[in-house]
């Protein structure tokens, strides 16, 4: 078992709006591994950026963490000064964002933003005066390293140039190279293929998954599409109305899906082998806005009953590893459903 | 690459220089009444032989088509026409007092922006506070106030009242200035003359700050709402995300972008700043260009007015394209 | 396709009757919108009454704003040692009521600003749209020379215009005009063109709708709508420049009284009287500041797209 690098305990963040307080990101609890790749799959505006952001403590103001814990290698994130949060974003917990060319500076030179990474944290060594210029050319070096581990060809050419002149999957390789350039044990990626085509996509998750396994970095992705979670991740949590519904191996979320919103995603697939007609998820998105306590899926839930709503659902092991926040699986009804999985079945 | 760009810009304002001499030489011939007889109108009793001699000379006996063609030469030799009233080429006389206006501009520019840069980047960072409610608000006011009355206003009160700051003129005489560029400021710290630079500096303060307020007021609004947009923008968080401090984000990574629109702004307000410039100078008595041309419209000294307005009209079109030059240099997406 | 066409023309050929009345509803849902911009509100409020006060001059006030009681000569305003109520801010050298010449600069400065915003609103939106829509040579030309013009800073091409004229009211018009129009030319012939491309222009055309027809019934209404916002921001610009021009004694002539005039006759008395250059002063800050500020409000109420926030 290897250690435990990131813990989200109890994490809730809210917005709040001239019509409400949306609470964006409601108790989760979350674990990350040394070089374990946890994806969040969730539908848009479910939260899963928001956590993201969170755990960087970049959230947007009026938005703000309320309660929670941010235990990253044994420190709690949300105790540490700006200026120890500093120290960590980008060179201990690094993180890339969706649409590529709006986050990279149209203002700077690709090289030169890449540069900067190692410059804010002091990874070409200490060089004052004299031997600044020295120092220019070690970042120039490793920047170009960077870019070729990436995969930007010819990056001497690409070096000085900007943003805007580079397709969208090479800015989105110079993200990660931002990203990598400090080593981080964590990488945190927000929808990072989500605004490329489909074969761009499969090359850029490649990379990612090289990263992981080279490296042993740690990934967070943070992603609405089921398929990619299930083909790159090691792990799965299932996010909805910004609560952790279900949680388990990839193998567990997959083949097994306990929650009913986990089914109804996967059931809405549209298949190549069969000819059936999609079955989407009745129902929209709830309101995020002052939420009341409960189930928030019970509105779109084929197994609803009156007890989803009034008072929290925890929680509840539905396997190793495997949790789900149903009210069907929990005391009784668990066994029951555990008995049958099994065959004993009455 | 540049370059290219840079020349094909400056070929642009070569017509549009050109256009400018044609009207203002238009105006001079639309104007009723004969114009040997108004040239003449201060020079005294001249005979009608003279007159049509002078009329050859001047060649208005020739149709308007030739006579645009000998102005336009003329100028291009830099040659503006001769002021009769003052008995003087035209040029000279605004060559004598351009390095005063020029001052008075420069300074005007540098107070803008050193108060509206600070002002427009705090405000968009704290938007809606306190701080940003203030400035907008005075902003506000910066851009409805009258040029002139804010003059008057800030003479009653640092002239008159509390005898901070001197009423009119460049430099008091018994500092023994020795003019070289004619710019006192500038020839003060040549000759290291330390009362000469004080007297100037303080003959120089009420009339930038007259002039440059309004600037000011429009910079720091445009700058504002440029950095809250630019502040808003995805590379923002990912700078913060890279680890980067506060202070580096917003004057680095949002401040460069948000100068872009910004600048061109700018640029326009060098029109409101030479316009302003003529009330500034008659304001405050500064001998500069400004005064010279109110003082020619009064005498009817339409050669000189015909002149000054030309250079105006120029440095205001190669002010934009200063700026224009400028904008390519900031704005990487402009290549060719 | 022809039918659908002779359809969407007719349906718009009646929407005029519609509109009107819909433009009433509309009038009453701004005034709504108004109230809860308070500002805004109020800063039209006192444009309306500086109006008020230009068009009732002669009723409100006791003096003459022209003939002058040389013994009231630098009389101070009525808070001020030596002042009394009969002159509330003060008299002017000639001893005429600095109030009462204010009211009646009112005229003046509301009149100029009137004119010439109007008549560059109507000569440059009529450009403008002609130009957006034909294209062409007319489009090249009249942007060609709006550029030329463009190349002059606005009060030097006034105080050159004035120069060349001489002073007076229409003389101070047209200068004016003479390059506001280019702005509002500007405007509208960027809304036309994007108007243009739009489909019920087309429905329109294929409908058999003369051209004159189209820009005036259809596109017009709206793009009048940001030309009538930039008309508002624009009217205090017109305001000052006329009051600086009379200032260096090219606009209003006196005895007539001009609020800059008045500003520049006080100069020589600043020592003495500080109150005869002062006051005129703040009724224009004041006059522009709420034409500002009414504007900016316009502009947040009907097109917030404007908005630079």
């Amino acid at each position: 078992m290897s250690d435990l690098l990131l813990r989200l305990q109890n994490l809730t963040t809210v917005f709040p709006t001239s019509r409400g307080t949306v609470t964006a990101v409601n108790d989760v609890n979350l674990t990350v591994r040394e070089g374990e790749i946890l994806g969040i799959v969730g539908e848009s505006g479910c939260g899963k950026s928001a956590t993201l952001l969170s755990i960087l403590r970049l959230v947007a103001r009026p938005g703000h963490i309320t309660t929670g814990e941010i235990i990253f290698r044994d420190r709690d994130l949300r105790a540490a000064s700006s200026a120890q949060m500093r120290t960590v974003r980008g060179k201990e917990i690094a993180m890339i964002f969706q649409d590529p060319l709006s986050t990279l500076n149209p203002a700077f030179p690709v090289g030169e933003q890449i540069g900067e990474s190692l410059r804010l944290h002091g990874m070409l060594g200490r060089g004052l005066g004299p031997f600044a210029w020295g120092r220019r050319g070690r970042e120039r070096r490793r920047v170009l390293e960077l870019m070729a581990e990436v995969g930007i060809p010819s990056p001497a050419h690409r070096y000085a140039a900007y943003p805007h002149q580079f397709s969208g999957g090479m800015q989105q390789r110079a993200l990660i190279a931002i990203g990598l350039a400090c080593e981080p044990r964590l990488l945190l990626a927000d929808e990072p293929t989500t605004a490329l085509d489909v074969t761009i996509q499969a090359q850029i998750l490649d990379l990612m998954r090289d990263i992981n396994r080279n490296r042993g970095t740690a990934i967070i992705l943070v992603t609405h599409d089921l398929g990619v979670a299930a083909e790159f991740c090691h792990t799965i949590a299932v996010m909805y109305a910004g609560r952790i519904v279900e949680r388990g191996t990839v193998d567990q979320v997959i083949c097994d899906p306990q929650h009913p919103y986990t089914q109804g995603l996967l059931a809405c697939r549209p298949r190549l082998d069969r000819h059936e007609p999609i079955r989407p998820i009745p129902g929209e998105v709830p309101d995020l806005i002052d939420m009341p306590p409960g189930c928030a899926f019970h509105t779109r839930c084929g197994f609803a009953r009156p007890e989803c709503l009034g008072a929290e659902i925890p929680m509840s092991m539905s396997g190793d590893a495997h949790y789900v926040r149903c009210i069907r699986h929990t005391g009784y009804e668990r066994h029951q459903a555990l008995a049958k999985r099994v065959g004993l079945t009455g | 690459m540049r370059f290219t760009k840079i020349i094909e810009r400056i070929l642009v304002t070569l017509p549009i220089m050109l256009g400018v001499g044609i009207i203002v030489f238009l105006f001079m011939r639309l104007t009723p009444g004969d114009p040997v007889d108004i040239m003449m109108g201060q020079g005294g009793a001249v005979s009608q032989g003279e007159m049509a001699q002078l009329r050859h000379e001047f060649h208005l006996d020739e149709p308007i088509w030739s006579q645009l063609g000998y102005f336009l030469a003329d100028l291009a030799h830099g040659d503006l026409g001769f002021s009769y009233v003052q008995k003087r080429p035209v040029t000279e006389l605004i060559a004598e007092r351009l390095p005063a206006t020029v001052e008075l501009a420069a300074g005007a520019l540098l107070f803008a922006l050193i108060v509206a840069v600070p002002i427009g980047i705090i405000s968009a960072v704290r938007q809606n506070t306190a701080v940003d409610r203030a400035s907008m608000a005075g902003a506000f006011v910066g851009i409805s106030m009258p040029v002139f009355w804010l003059g008057i206003v800030l003479i009653l009160l640092f002239s008159v009242r509390l005898h901070w700051l001197p009423v009119s003129g460049r430099v008091d005489y018994d500092v023994g200035l020795a003019e070289r560029t004619g710019f006192y400021v500038l020839d003060s710290l040549l000759a290291g003359n330390m009362p000469a630079l004080i007297s100037s500096l303080k003959h120089l303060a009420l009339p930038s700050i007259t002039l440059g307020l309004g600037v000011a007021a429009i910079v720091a609004r445009v700058l504002r709402s440029s950095m809250i947009e630019v502040l808003r923008a995805d590379y923002v968080t990912l700078a913060r995300a890279k680890g980067a401090s506060e202070p580096l984000v917003i004057l680095k990574h949002a401040l460069r972008n948000a100068l872009i629109p910004t600048i061109t702004v700018v640029g326009l307000q060098v029109g409101v700043l030479l316009g302003g410039n003529m009330i500034v100078e008659a304001v405050f008595s500064w001998p500069g260009l400004g005064r010279l041309v109110v003082n020619a419209i009064f005498a009817r000294d339409f050669p000189l007015i015909q002149g000054a307005v030309m250079v105006y009209a120029l440095t205001f079109v190669m002010a934009n394209l200063l700026v224009d030059i400028l904008y390519t240099y900031l704005n990487p997406k402009i290549t060719l | 396709m022809e039918q659908a066409a002779q359809i969407t023309f007719q349906t718009w050929r009646y929407g005029w009757h519609i509109r009107l009345r819909l433009w009433g509803r509309n009038l009453r849902d701004f005034l709504a919108q108004l109230r809860r911009h308070p500002l805004p509100f109020l800063a039209g409020l006192i444009v309306i009454a500086y109006i008020l006060a230009a068009l009732l001059a002669p009723a409100i006030t006791a003096h003459s704003p022209i003939k002058g009681n040389l013994r009231a000569r630098f009389a101070p305003p009525a808070w001020e040692e030596g002042g009394s109520l009969t002159f509330p801010l003060g008299a002017d050298d000639q001893g005429r009521d600095l109030l009462t010449r204010i009211i009646f600069g009112a005229r003046v400065s509301l009149a100029v600003g009137l004119w010439s915003v109007g008549i560059s609103v109507v000569v440059g939106t009529a450009l403008g749209a002609l130009a957006g829509y034909y294209r062409g040579h007319l489009d090249r030309y009249l942007s060609r020379f709006a550029d030329l013009l463009m190349a002059f800073p606005f009060l030097i091409f006034a105080i050159g215009v004035m120069a060349f004229l001489g002073p007076g009211f229409t003389n101070l018009i047209l200068a004016l005009t003479f390059k506001g129009w280019v702005e509002f030319f500007r405007l509208a012939r960027g809304e036309m063109m994007a108007e243009k491309a739009k489909e019920y222009v087309e429905a329109a055309r294929v409908a058999g709708q003369h051209d004159l027809g189209i820009i005036v019934s259809e596109i017009l209404p709206n793009i009048t709508q940001s030309v009538f916002v930039l008309g508002t921001l624009r009217m205090g610009f017109f305001i000052v420049t006329e009051a600086s021009l009379s200032f260096l004694g090219l606009g209003i002539q006196p005895p007539t009284p001009a609020w800059g005039s008045m500003v520049a006759a006080g100069r020589d008395y600043l020592l003495t009287a500080w109150w005869v250059s002062t006051f005129p002063g703040v009724a224009i800050l004041l006059l522009v500041l709420a034409i500002n500020v009414f504007g900016e409000g316009l502009r947040d109420i009907l097109d917030p797209r404007l908005k630079i926030e």
